[in-house]
């Protein structure tokens, strides 16, 4: 096969500081590779590569990682962007609360494109924003997924919605496992599942006042 | 100026070199945080020729940092030059030759941010200097001369993102601010100035755009629509719904192609917050369901989508207003109102009815709050007025047809074996966990939603629920049957048959109470007046559910050919066992099904294994009916009754035997159970049993013998762990080893299980109704069996009790041979214990300690002697354990279970009456040492129950052994007023002597039952603390009865004056130790100890 560039998105990831960005991104092993190349000082470009049943594709991963609010060229970073991931941490409720500013600045400036919400840290214990509150992703019509960087629980999730959409086609699958570094923590599958089931049934529960469903 | 281009280029610039970038950077902060950083910045975004976009970018978010972070250091003529300065540019870059239907060419992004940044300066100069911001932007808008009346396209569009970004920085309750008070009544301020003063010259103006560019360009018209839906919560309502506005956005819903926003709009329109009657106002006014009626829909799912969120958000709030103004609820709204929100509402179900049938899953999901309030209404209807109208029980009929509908496998769906009942009844399958068919996983939650709402209409009116079962599942079967008779094509797929069994097996959850099977009239019962339902006798007439099940059984439909039907067959034969009490002859159609292809046998692992286990079930609970069947089900499942043992071809270094599953087994000896339940039942003769059982069990004891000699030739450094650093593959001896310990091991549970099935014949009553003696030999003739089996497992632990899963599966054995040998297993037992207890880890002894407690409880007195020698070397192991420091958690958390079982076994030893083994020769002269670990943990407040459990201990031990006195031999006197233990003349019941009790009991417990309650971290307020506090108490009482006046003596004279308790306290503690019972007393100990630690 000619060596040629597969199909290659900028994809934006934001959100609090400490919420595991970073770590997400470098779970990708030869994305933390390649990422040495064209690494920038304000912000690190990793680029994840997946292999799906339509060919190879690229996320060029922008992670803002250490200058989430302050520092660099913020939003200037997302120009051109073409999916998000939108990161909090289920631990911390600040984290969630401030998800809604993350959206409006991302979409503020890339209107329309698909956008994916994670919780990380789902491997922890103590979490403290429960899967019924979660909702935000209702209102706006973004997919959301439990994960947890340290144990690559859901790793894939995100990027194979994110390429369906991109690609417009929702039978992509991808067809082998990009190589991810050794989980550090192992999650409870019971704890997920159960999770998992709530989330679902939390669905099915109306919005509160106000903001109803959508 | 120009430092700020380069450095911003330079900064985003993949290739830059990394130390300049980081100068570049820099560079950017500084001139982002100095004072007058934004004027250079404001300065280069409006320059023309313009700057790249990145730099412009970048100069706006300079603009916005300090227009929302630092607008304290901009005074009024500042703000001006930003008015003047942004104005200037919008009307350059938007309303300058805005003639055409030209857009700006600006990017987006630039046009966001900058409406963005305009929003933040109106909100700095709105209330104060800026007060014409609306009406010079809406001039802006106006047509500009030339344009033919068409308005400024150019700035509508800069208006609507605008408009969006006031919204987000003022109103939107989504957006999180770290807002003060003051920023929040700014706020306030700048929505109440508005509401005044442009808020109407706004709406007019979103009237006249929505109506030209739903057509001129209708992405501007869904931006429109959006805007109003998100002002529509805090503006004049009527401003929106007046005759003019709203012609025109249901216009937009009949017709146009941007109709879902009109949706979403007049969503939006229907959740404004408003009072009850207000609200009904508003929806009489809207008077959406004649334009509901006009709504075609199409095949899009998406707009029936939004139609459907927009009826259910419609009936939410009708519900809501019902309720609200219920008279019955003690509103104080005028009944009228009541009534007129009912009829809004019954106008709107055809259209909840619409959506709950459409084919789509998200459509007919979007309608289910309105649903589940509507049942809730009909429930507080039914509640109030005893019954529903005919038109709501009609309503209710077709709800139930649909929701069961949409029950129903989809076309081209995949089938798994899940339990109905999920959860903890799960056993032999394999769990939802494991499907990652996300379709599938769905519906499965689709369907949980769905029983909801079908056990809310059973629990609203069970005789409709029951008439529309019975007539589904006759129906189905029926039909099922007519065509199977005829051998015509059948038109029945496995869907519709899955469904009618799902119905079926549903319904038992669904109402309430015992199901009944048969007609019998109940009676009231002589006692209390409660009502009876005899039992009916067999062949009682057939209730709805009986005809059901029995139509079920006789139709054969078990067998059609989709592993879904004969799933959902089994799983209702075992939700409804008791129908055969009324039908016993429809059990054999039952059982031919479990012993042929449809159900242990059958093909497909999952259902294989499910019906291992529903079979167990159904033969629990029918034991006794299944008498006439047994030899043919033997025969029909001999095969079944085998075990198979292998191991994954590759066992990696790090593969340990002893913590391997083996899932599909663990559901087999729910098989082998059930063969012993059905072989032990009374009603066979005894020699009968022993044939059957011998043909179950022989093969066993004969592959067992035989591999017996190829397991005495196992390595002996091999434990069942593979170690070393290569993985060992199938074929090579060490893995031929494993799984031959492996099988040996499922064979000797399998012969466990078999047992488990078996009654406990110690626990059997002669027809004197005393308990059978249990003497050697009343095992019977099946005892000759399960002797071998017995002596076969000791060969096998002693060949390799370095297994642990040999142990564990020995254990196992043994707990289950008790019951079924009684005293003759008595034998046998020093020999399993040697060997159980050779190689244990800290936790086969946690479960190793309850079996001896089984053996003690079981055996009582009869097992003292055997007893008597293990006690003190399985003490000693314990001792081991407990003495040594933990590594790691789980360790430490094996040690607290330890303790705990340790405990547990000493209460054991009293309560089966064998409290002699602690002082026999053999083991008295360590009676101090084990007083002395129970002593320690009684004091040990990190573990509340645990200390409660060694004070129980010791007040046991006070009971049996606390009436001793200081010499060997000697017996204290009773109380004069209390009863003596030993009178009556009844022999004492220990001949024996605790050796050094009496001391210990003066030197320690006594000290303890002051201390412990006194320590600081004793907890008066916590529940456990308190049952401890009552063993204390209690254990106070015991002494005192058991040492009479000498305890009293003691306590008055030397105990209590040591402590430095006042004289009257000590006369007055003494006297309710000895005088009041013991609730009494507990209550009066407490308050001592709360007095005494204030």
């Amino acid at each position: 096969m000619a060596n040629v560039e597969p199909p290659t998105f900028k994809l934006v990831l934001v959100g609090d500081g400490g919420t595991g960005k970073t770590t997400f991104v470098k779970r990708h092993l030869t994305g933390e590779f390649e990422k040495k190349y064209i690494a920038t000082l304000g912000v690190e470009v990793h680029p994840l590569g997946f292999h799906t049943n339509f060919g190879a594709i690229c996320f060029n991963t922008w992670d803002t990682a250490g200058q989430e609010k302050f520092g660099g060229l913020r939003d200037g970073y997302y120009i051109n962007g073409q999916c998000g991931i939108i990161m909090f941490d289920l631990t911390s409720r600040i984290t969630y609360k401030n998800v809604p500013n993350w959206h409006r600045d991302l979409v503020r400036v890339c209107e329309n494109i698909p956008i994916v919400l994670c919780g990380n840290k789902v491997d922890i214990k103590e979490r403290k924003v429960k899967p019924k509150n979660i909702d935000f992703h209702r209102k706006k019509s973004l997919q959301y997924y439990d994960i947890s960087a340290k144990s690559n629980y859901n790793f894939e999730k995100p990027f194979l919605w994110l390429a369906r959409k991109l690609v417009g086609n929702p039978s992509l699958e991808f067809v082998a496992s990009p190589a991810l570094a050794p989980p550090e923590v192992a999650v409870d599958p019971l704890l997920m599942a159960e999770y998992a089931n709530e989330l679902n049934s939390a669905v099915t529960v109306p919005l509160p006042e106000e903001d109803d469903d959508l | 100026m120009s430092h700020i281009e380069e450095a911003v280029a330079c900064a985003m610039s993949p290739t830059a070199d990394a130390a300049l970038k980081q100068q570049a950077t820099q560079y950017c902060e500084q001139v982002r945080a100095s004072e007058d950083g934004w004027q250079p910045c404001l300065d280069l975004y409006i320059r023309e020729p313009k700057s790249n976009s990145e730099t412009r970018m970048f100069c706006l978010q300079v603009v916005e940092e300090v227009l929302m972070t630092r607008s304290n250091t901009l005074d009024e003529s500042r703000l001006n030059y930003f008015r003047q300065t942004f104005t200037d540019h919008i009307q350059r870059e938007y309303v300058k030759d805005g003639v055409d239907d030209n857009l700006s060419p600006e990017p987006a992004y630039i046009k966001n941010k900058f409406a963005h940044a305009v929003a933040l300066l109106f909100r700095q100069m709105y209330l104060k200097s800026w007060t014409t911001f609306f009406s010079e932007m809406l001039a802006m808008i106006a047509p500009l001369p030339g344009s033919v009346g068409k308005s400024n396209i150019k700035m509508v569009d800069m208006f609507i993102r605008i408009l969006k970004a006031i919204d987000e920085e003022v109103v939107n309750p989504l957006s999180h601010r770290f807002t003060t008070k003051e920023q929040n009544a700014l706020n306030i301020a700048i929505k109440d100035r508005m509401r005044e003063q442009d808020v109407p010259l706004l709406a007019n103006a979103w009237y006249g755009l929505l109506n030209e560019y739903k057509d001129r360009r209708p992405e501007f018209g869904e931006q429109l629509l959006v805007i109003i839906g998100q002002y529509v919560s805090w503006i004049d309502i009527s401003l929106i719904a007046n005759e003019r506005f709203m012609s025109l956005i249901y216009n937009i819903l009949l017709t146009n192609p941007i109709r879902d926003c009109a949706a979403v709009c007049l969503t939006d329109i229907v959740k404004k917050g408003m009072k009850p009657l207000d609200k009904l106002q508003l929806i009489g006014f809207l008077g959406m369901v004649d334009v509901l009626k006009q709504v075609e829909l199409p095949d899009d799912w998406e707009f029936r989508h939004r139609i459907s969120r927009l009826v259910n958000n419609l009936g939410l709030q009708l519900c809501q207003i019902w309720q609200d103004t219920n008279p019955q609820a003690n509103s104080s709204y005028p009944p009228e109102a009541n009534l007129t929100g009912y009829n809004h509402i019954s106008q709107l179900l055809p259209f909840l009815l619409r959506f709950l049938q459409d084919d789509d899953d998200n459509v007919c999901e979007a309608a289910f709050g309105f649903l589940r309030e509507i049942l809730n209404i009909f429930k507080t209807v039914k509640k109030a007025s005893g019954s529903l109208s005919q038109d709501q029980k009609a309503f209710l009929r077709q709800i139930l047809q649909a929701i069961v509908m949409k029950m129903k496998y989809r076309q081209d769906m995949e089938w798994f074996c899940v339990a109905i009942a999920g959860g903890q009844e799960s056993v032999g399958t394999l769990g939802e966990d494991s499907i990652d068919d996300e379709e599938l996983l769905e519906f499965l939650e689709l369907r949980r939603e769905l029983k909801r709402f079908y056990d809310q209409i059973a629990a609203l009116s069970a005789s409709l629920t029951t008439t529309f079962l019975h007539s589904a599942v006759t129906t189905t079967l029926t039909t099922f049957a007519n065509e199977k008779a005829t051998g015509a094509a059948g038109s029945l797929d496995w869907k519709d048959l899955e469904l009618t069994l799902y119905l079926l097996y549903l319904y038992g959850e669904a109402i309430k109470g015992v199901p009944q099977f048969a007609v019998v009239a109940p009676s009231v019962g002589a006692n209390g007046g409660k009502i009876v339902h005899p039992v009916p006798h067999a062949g009682a007439p057939l209730t709805p559910l009986g005809e059901c099940l029995f139509e079920m059984c006789k139709s054969g439909v078990s067998a059609f050919p989709h592993p879904s039907v004969s799933a959902n067959f089994f799983e209702i034969a075992c939700r409804y066992t008791n129908f055969f009490d009324v039908r016993p002859d429809c059990i054999p159609d039952v059982l031919e099904a479990f012993v042929d292809a449809r159900g242990l046998h059958h093909p497909i692992a999952s259902n294989r294994t499910r019906a291992w286990y529903l079979f167990w079930r159904f033969v629990k609970e029918l034991k006794v009916k299944l008498n006439p069947y047994v030899e043919t089900v033997l025969n029909s499942i001999q095969d079944v009754l085998t075990v198979e043992a292998t191991l994954p071809p590759s066992l990696s270094p790090d593969f340990d035997l002893s913590t391997f599953k083996d899932p599909m087994f663990e559901t087999k000896t729910y098989v082998f159970e059930a063969v012993g339940l059905l072989i032990s039942q009374e009603s066979i003769p005894a020699q009968q049993q022993f044939e059957y059982l011998s043909v179950v069990v022989n093969p066993f004891l004969t592959e067992i013998q035989k591999s017996l000699e190829a397991c005495r030739s196992i390595q002996a450094s091999s434990n069942g762990a593979i170690g070393g650093n290569v993985a060992v593959g199938a074929g090579t001896s060490q893995h031929n080893d494993m799984e031959l310990v492996w099988t040996l091991h499922h064979r000797l549970m399998a012969l466990g299980s078999v047992a488990k099935g078996f009654p406990d014949i110690l626990a059997k009553k002669t027809p004197g109704g005393a308990l059978a003696a249990a003497a050697a030999g009343s095992a019977g003739p099946c005892g000759q069996i399960f002797k071998q089996v017995a002596e076969i497992t000791l060969v096998a632990l002693e060949t390799l009790s370095r297994f642990q899963v040999i142990r564990s599966a020995s254990r196992f054995t043994f707990g289950r041979l008790i019951n079924c040998l009684g005293q003759d297993i008595q034998p046998y037992l020093p020999t399993l214990i040697t060997g159980l207890l050779q190689e244990c880890s800290i936790m086969e002894l946690v479960e190793f300690l309850p079996f001896m407690g089984q053996v003690a409880h079981k055996f009582k007195t009869t097992i003292a002697s055997i007893l008597n020698g293990l006690f003190f070397p399985l003490v000693q192991k314990v001792f081991f354990f407990l003495n040594q420091v933990p590594n790691g958690t789980d360790e430490a958390m094996a040690l607290v279970e330890l303790r705990k079982s340790y405990l547990a076994f000493l209460m054991g030893l009293f309560s089966s009456e064998l409290e002699d083994v602690f002082i026999t020769e053999g083991n008295g002269q360590h009676l101090n040492l084990i007083l002395q670990s129970v002593l320690h943990y009684a004091q040990d407040l990190s573990d509340v129950p645990v200390s409660r459990m060694a004070f129980g201990i010791l007040l046991k031990a006070v009971n049996s052994w606390g009436s001793q006195g200081e010499t060997p031999g000697s017996t204290v006197a009773p109380l004069a007023n209390g009863k003596a233990p030993l009178a009556n003349g009844t022999a004492p019941k220990s001949k024996l002597e605790a050796p050094g009790f009496y001391q210990f009991m003066y030197e320690h417990i006594l000290r303890i039952t002051f201390e412990v309650p006194m320590k600081s971290n004793f907890d008066l307020a916590d529940g456990q603390s308190m049952l401890v506090l009552g063993e204390i108490s209690g254990l106070q009482k015991a002494m005192c009865l058991k040492q009479g006046e000498g305890f009293l003596n003691y306590l008055s004279q030397v105990y209590l004056p040591s402590m430095n308790c006042p004289p009257d306290l000590v006369q007055e503690y003494c006297q309710a130790l000895q005088q009041l019972d013991a609730k009494q007393f507990k209550k009066y100990f407490q308050s001592f100890i709360q007095k005494s630690r204030s």
